[in-house]
Formats: C-alpha cells, sequence, structure tokens
C-alpha cells in the first residue's frame, strides 16, 4: 500500500531557470512541484495518475520510489515512512520507465541478478525466481547474449525481468508505454494486469487514456503540482456522464475555473 | 558492504566489456607510449644529424686582407663559404633563408687587431631557426683565431700563456649515475603517470555517471535499495581502479620501449635496471592509489553533474590543465621536496618521484606526501558523496 499524507515538494531554481520565468523582480526562486497532495493506493488495484506535462506526475513517482524528498508531508510504503528507512521501503518497490534503461554490455542474465543482488537476494530464491520468469517470459534463447545485440521487444522483456525479480510489493510505472510500439507496449500492460492478479499495488502515469480506461481501479489527476480529483474510476467517469472519452472529462476537469 | 561489491563487481565487468575504456586503459598506455618515448628519442636523433650534417651557406664580406679567417671557416664541417656579396644582399638571403649565415669584417679590422687593441666583427644569423648550426660554426671558426692572436700578442710581449691561466678547475662529480638518471627521469615519469591515471579513469566515470543518465538507468538504480553512498563507493573503486592500471600500465609502456632504443650506453642500461626496484615500483603505487581516487572522485562528481556524456567530456577537458600546470612547477629549477612543497598535491608528487629514482627520499617526506595525498582523497570522495546525494546534481534540468 502507498499512502500520500501533505506531501509537498518545493525545487529551487536555478539561475537558467530563474530566467524562462520571467522579469527579475518577478522571477520566484522557488518552484513548487507538488502540492499538498494526499492519495492512497491500495493492494490488488491501479491507481492512474494522470494530467498534463510538467504537472508534478514523474516527481511524485519520484517520491513515492524516494529517489527524491518531499519537501514535507509523509510517504508510507507498506507502513514504512520513507523518509526514516527508504532503504526497506526501496526493498518492496519496483520502478520502470518507457526507457528499458538497461546496459548493454550485460547479457539479460547478469542485468537481473545484478537488481537482485542489490536487493540482497538469497541466491537459491534468485535462482528459482529467475528461472520462473524467464520461462515465463520466454527469456531463456537470449538469457547470455549481450543485451546491445537484442531486440527491443527482447530488451523490453528484459526491462520487465528486472523490475520484478525481488517480486516486490508495489510496482511504480513513469509513462510505461510512451513512444513504445504496439507490441512493446503490449508486454508492458500485461505486466500490468499479471502484477494486478498477484495482489500487488500499482501506480502508474500516462497520457495515454484509453489504457487508463481498461487498466486504472483508481484515478487521480494532478495540475499544476495540486491533486485536483482522487477516487474511483467509476467517480472519474461520473464527472461527466455524457462523454465517453476520458480526454474530454480530464480537459474539463482542468480548465475549470 | 555487500551492495558496495555488487556494484562494484558489475560495474566493472560493464567497463571492461568496453572497448573504447580498455583503449584508454590499456592498449594507448601499452602502445602508445613506448612509441612517443621512442619516436620523439629517434626524431630528436635524426634532426641533430640532419642539423650537423646539412650544408650551411655562410656569406663573408671581407673589407680586409686577412685570409686566416675565411680559412677557419672553411676548416669547419657543413660551411660552404659565399663571398662576392654585399651587406643587403646577405641579409635578405638570411630573411629568405638562402643563406644561413653571414660575417662582416670591416676595413679598420687589422689595424686594431695588429695595434692590440679589439677588433669588430658583426656575424649574422637567425636565433627563430633552432636547428640551424650557423652561429655556431662562424663562432667556433672565430674562437679559434681569437687563440691565435692572443698567442702571438703574448710571445710579443714574451708572456707565458700560463699566466692568463691561474686556476685549473677539475670537474669532480660524486652524483651516482643512478642520482643523475632518477633526477632527470624522476620529472618525466610521474607526468606520464599521472596523465594515464587521469585519462584511464575519465571514461569510465563519464560512463558511470552521464552515461547512466543517459541510458536512463540512474532512476532504476536509486529505485533499488542501494543507498546513495553505496553506489557512489561502487562506482568510485572502479574508477579508481581503471586510472590505477592505467598509470601501472603506462609503466610498463615506458619500461618496455627501452628495449626498443639502441645505442644506450651499458652503464646508463644498468642504471635503469637498478632504478626499477622492487622498493621504487611499491613506493610509487603507494602514492598513485590516493591520487588514482582523487581523480576518480572529481570526475564521477563532474559526471553525476553533467547531463549528457557529450557535456561531462566538455566539462573534463579543463581538468587536464590543472593537472599540468603543477606537474610543470615540479620541474622546475631549484624545486625540491620539501616540509612545504611535500603537501601540495601533484607537487609533491613530482618531486617526491624524483627523490625515489635517485634514491635519495627521506621517509619524512614520503610520510608528508602520502598523507596530503590521503588527505584529498579523502575530500574527493566526501565531496563525491555529498555532490551525489544532492538532488539538483542528479536530477538537473
Amino acid at each position: 500500500m502507498i499512502e500520500l499524507t501533505d506531501v509537498t515538494k518545493v525545487f529551487t531554481l536555478t539561475k537558467d531557470q530563474r530566467k524562462i520565468v520571467g522579469k527579475s523582480e518577478l522571477r520566484p526562486k522557488l518552484f513548487t512541484a507538488v502540492d499538498s497532495i494526499n492519495l492512497k493506493c491500495n493492494s490488488s488495484k491501479v491507481f492512474a495518475l494522470i494530467g498534463p506535462n510538467g504537472s508534478g506526475k514523474t516527481t511524485t513517482l519520484r517520491m513515492i520510489s524516494t529517489m527524491i524528498s518531499p519537501t514535507s508531508g509523509s510517504i508510507q510504503i507498506n507502513g514504512i515512512d520513507v523518509s526514516v528507512d527508504g532503504r526497506s521501503a526501496r526493498k518492496s518497490i519496483g520502478f520502470m520507465t518507457n526507457q528499458t534503461a538497461l546496459y548493454d554490455r550485460l547479457s539479460p542474465y547478469e542485468m537481473v541478478k545484478y537488481f537482485a543482488d542489490l536487493n540482497s537476494m538469497d541466491r537459491t530464491v534468485f535462482d528459482q525466481r529467475c528461472k520462473e520468469i524467464f520461462d515465463r517470459l520466454d527469456m531463456n534463447s537470449f538469457a547470455n547474449k549481450r543485451i546491445g545485440t537484442l531486440s527491443s521487444g527482447m530488451k523490453q522483456k528484459t526491462s520487465i525481468a528486472r523490475t520484478i525479480i525481488h517480486n516486490p510489493d508495489i510496482i511504480v510505472f513513469d509513462e510505461p508505454t510512451t513512444g513504445l510500439d504496439v507490441m512493446t507496449s503490449r508486454s508492458i500492460i500485461e505486466l500490468i494486469r499479471n502484477s494486478k492478479e498477484e495482489e500487488k499495488t500499482i501506480i502508474f502515469s500516462s497520457h495515454r487514456m484509453e489504457e487508463v480506461q481498461s487498466l486504472a481501479d483508481d484515478i487521480g489527476v494532478i495540475y499544476n503540482g495540486e491533486l485536483i480529483f482522487s477516487g474511483t474510476k467509476n467517480d472519474f467517469e461520473g464527472l461527466n456522464p455524457d462523454s465517453q472519452s476520458y480526454d474530454d472529462t480530464l480537459i474539463n476537469l482542468i480548465d475549470k475555473p | 558492504m555487500n551492495i558496495i561489491i555488487s556494484i562494484f563487481i558489475k560495474e566493472l565487468i560493464d567497463v571492461l566489456r568496453d572497448r573504447r575504456t580498455l583503449m584508454f586503459m590499456v592498449v594507448i598506455p601499452v602502445l602508445i607510449t613506448p612509441l612517443l618515448v621512442v619516436g620523439s628519442i629517434k626524431f630528436q636523433e635524426y634532426q641533430n644529424k640532419k642539423s650537423e650534417e646539412k650544408l650551411l651557406k655562410i656569406a663573408l664580406i671581407n673589407e680586409t686582407d686577412d685570409v686566416i679567417i675565411k680559412g677557419l671557416l672553411s676548416e669547419q664541417k657543413g660551411v660552404e663559404i659565399i663571398e662576392d656579396i654585399n651587406l643587403d644582399s646577405l641579409e635578405a638571403g638570411i630573411k629568405t633563408d638562402s643563406i644561413q649565415g653571414g660575417m662582416h669584417i670591416e676595413k679598420d679590422f687589422l689595424d686594431d687587431i695588429s695595434s692590440n687593441s679589439t677588433g669588430q666583427i658583426d656575424i649574422y644569423y637567425k636565433s627563430s631557426d633552432l636547428m640551424s648550426r650557423s652561429k655556431k660554426r662562424m663562432k667556433a671558426a672565430l674562437e679559434n683565431y681569437k687563440n691565435i692572436v692572443v698567442t702571438e700578442r703574448l710571445n710579443n710581449f714574451n708572456i707565458d700563456e700560463k699566466l692568463l691561466e691561474p686556476l685549473n678547475v677539475v670537474d669532480v662529480d660524486m652524483s651516482t649515475a643512478k642520482e643523475t638518471i632518477g633526477k632527470a627521469v624522476g620529472g618525466f615519469i610521474p607526468y606520464i603517470l599521472v596523465m594515464f591515471i587521469f585519462l584511464g579513469a575519465m571514461y569510465p566515470a563519464i560512463d558511470l555517471g552521464a552515461g547512466e543518465k543517459e541510458r536512463g538507468s540512474l532512476e532504476t538504480l536509486l529505485s533499488s535499495p542501494a543507498t546513495k553512498f553505496e553506489i557512489t563507493m561502487g562506482k568510485l573503486l572502479v574508477v579508481s581502479l581503471t586510472g590505477l592500471v592505467s598509470g601501472l600500465v603506462s609503466v610498463l609502456g615506458i619500461s618496455s620501449s627501452l628495449f626498443f632504443i639502441d645505442n644506450i650506453p651499458e652503464q646508463i642500461q644498468s642504471t635503469i635496471m637498478e632504478l626499477i626496484s622492487p622498493f621504487m615500483i611499491l613506493s610509487v603505487i603507494i602514492l598513485m592509489i590516493p591520487i588514482a581516487i582523487f581523480f576518480a572522485s572529481m570526475l564521477l562528481s563532474i559526471s553525476f553533474y553533467a547531463r549528457s556524456f557529450k557535456e561531462a567530456q566538455s566539462l573534463m577537458a579543463p581538468l587536464n590543465m590543472v593537472i599540468i600546470v603543477p606537474l610543470f612547477l615540479s620541474l622546475g629549477p631549484g624545486m625540491e621536496i620539501d616540509h612545504a612543497t611535500a603537501l601540495m598535491p601533484l607537487i609533491n608528487v613530482g618531486l617526491l618521484t624524483k627523490e625515489i629514482l635517485a634514491g635519495s627520499v627521506e621517509p619524512i617526506y614520503f610520510i608528508e606526501t602520502l598523507l596530503s595525498l590521503l588527505f584529498f582523497a579523502a575530500v574527493g570522495i566526501r565531496f563525491s558523496v555529498y555532490w551525489f546525494d544532492k538532488e539538483n546534481t542528479i536530477f538537473r534540468v
């Protein structure tokens, strides 16, 4: 379970970033990327975080994954406060983006083993889990080839194996299918579905509303750093009962004065 | 600790499978260093031989009846005397390099000489032409002429030539060959060593920092249970090791180049072999370890900061100068290891290596230098850890 309580993230702007803002007297030194967010993602549920670019989705997901710390507020991962025991929290997390984020000179086996080692997995447990995942994803034929020589589909499978090797309770996806082809996107969508069946907690951000519609149980809409909507899929659909389009609902929501 | 080891092993495998890293770490030091050493020595020899053998055209404008100077000049090896030339043509000829030197003896010259006065001879040459030996050859001829005149004058006055040589100074050099060669080569060795440590560490540092950002793998690594401290230390160890290996391989490269240089006198050869003692090798390796760690921490910090591979490369380029200047200073005249210079990073390495090779190192300076380098290595590690912990560094936009 993921629980965010009054979470705020303020960044100190660099000189260059401040120049973009405008005239010198108006240039703020600080930028609030996420403002007092409260949200809860339950196990066996898929939570979709949506909103326009620059609204604070990635910052929120990075805070959940403990890559960056909140300026204020608290984040609990399976009851562990990330600011108190980040390492224990991270042991329960798998993180994935649309980039495969692999090392070309390693083999899929070495890549997955590396992340198992970082998660301090026992050798026997690793062997068993690795075999199971490699069989399930049909990775055995290329398990020992260099990642740099693999096709994008094979790389995506390796990336999935790396994300779930330590059997995390929580999986965080940051725009996992953006820019990917249909086949590769499908493997990630399947991963999200399978993870839900395995009673994991899933949070993902996306711009693809058809994905949100088919995968999400709960939806959060973030805009200008504020969570302007949080509820079930039905609640979201209820915001604009006349339209079947999630895009329209989202646009109506963020266009509200 | 296990996580640091896991990161270290993974990064080491990754780095060793990278051709570009191997190129900087092994191939360049092994092949390029001997090529540079042997090539530059051979080239220097060739240039010296060429300039010695070169036939120089020396213009002689003689307004007197003297024939001795012309005779002495023609006795010089590789001189072709050009006469029947005026001063303007001489100057123009030297400027266009059709003539390499000129001598002008004015008409009063012989009168001045015979009246026991000072005769004036103007010699013309180009000091910018470094390989030209025209000045040397003209001066050699005139020195011989001067000796003839002085002897003649002393004879006229019945004065023994020894009157002008009250001292017979005999040089007795107490330096051993080891000391002489050690101090001469000692300035050059750390220069090569330090440069290769830097070069060997540079590419892996870029790959392990900015490279992670470009691949997008930094985020997945940060979301693993590894702490930022463990990630930094694992990477730092690999970058330090590659720098160290590169430095050691460059020493091997320099040593192997000795086999390709012919006509080294036997005594010098045996002295060089004496210099490469286990003590020398161990001492240099001990000094190299903190240097490699310091460089690795600096390079990795820059790499963490850079957004891309290219940016990291351009940010690291000026560091070359920061390294070269102190090493260059250590080669300066009068620079010796003392309690102050032993604390100055890189300068101390340059000066101490000279002493180590000459076999005259004092333990206190070795300890001071080592402590100074360890201090800077510790500061470097602390800075890298602090730097990688900053969100503005790793998620810089």
